[in-house]
């Protein structure tokens, strides 16, 4: 699996308006209806269920980054997204660090594993030397689809 | 001063939930406390315990996680771990 497999390029944010993590979840589902991967009435309901999540426990992991992930009836292939914050969104993550770098899954309701998949190839990511620091550097779009464009490259390789 | 050992154990997962974020998330933050150095194992893939990053990487692979610990809380630590995952696993 390949990090553009999942992360719909039409769903990347350069640079999130909100700040709250539930505006900038909300922010990053909205992209993924513009991107047309999922009608709009669903959103709300999306964005509730990525919060029922961060409630059993923050999905921020630590050196500025998140993945938070739900999965809902309304999504009919694994999608995701990804969101950069310079400033920061304060996301209750272990380190307390405010997280720059989130990234977004979803799947529908029924399947098992797939987001387990886009987690392991997302932190193969994360791990690369400079991947972190790079990413949050950037608020470029297109440097972005760059940095994962390169680091698939490299794990196909 | 008391000597470096090697302790592990084999943790099941369940393979129809998998391995999912949280109880990796819990796992890193308490394998922070132990001063052995604990690598984690599945599928043949072998990580760093306490670096969320490789352990991640973990989440799709089949099968059991193997846990070692070499060091002086080497015991300690694979105790609470294993009691850690044990409750954990399953959950979101």
């Amino acid at each position: 699996m390949r990090l553009g497999d999942f992360i719909l390029e039409d769903a990347i944010i350069g640079e999130v308006r909100a700040s709250t993590k539930k505006e900038v979840l909300a922010e990053m589902v909205a992209s993924i209806v513009e991107s047309g991967c999922l009608e709009p009435d669903s959103a709300e309901s999306v964005v509730e269920a990525l919060m029922r999540r961060e409630e059993i426990g923050s999905t921020g992991i630590g050196h500025g980054v998140a993945i938070p992930h739900a999965k809902h009836t309304a999504v009919r292939r694994l999608i995701g997204g990804y969101a950069h914050s310079s400033d920061g969104v304060d996301y209750g993550s272990p380190d307390g660090q405010p997280v720059k770098a989130l990234f977004l899954i979803l799947w529908p309701d029924g399947v098992i594993g797939p987001h387990l998949e886009a987690i392991a190839r997302v932190s193969q990511a994360l791990k690369k030397p400079n991947f972190v620091d790079c990413l949050q550097s950037t608020i470029n779009k297109k440097e972005i689809v760059e940095l994962f464009a390169e680091a698939d490259k490299e794990a196909q390789g | 001063m008391r000597n470096t050992v090697r302790s592990s154990t084999e943790i099941p997962v369940d393979k129809d939930d998998g391995l999912h974020l949280r109880p990796m998330q819990v796992l890193v933050e308490k394998a922070a406390g132990f001063e052995s150095k604990l690598t984690l194992a599945r599928g043949g893939k072998l990580v760093d315990a306490k670096s969320i990053f490789e352990v991640m990487t973990l989440a799709a692979e089949k099968g059991p996680l193997v846990l070692q610990a070499d060091g002086s809380d080497a015991d300690e630590a694979v105790r609470a771990l294993s009691g850690l995952l044990d409750k954990e696993l399953g959950g979101g």
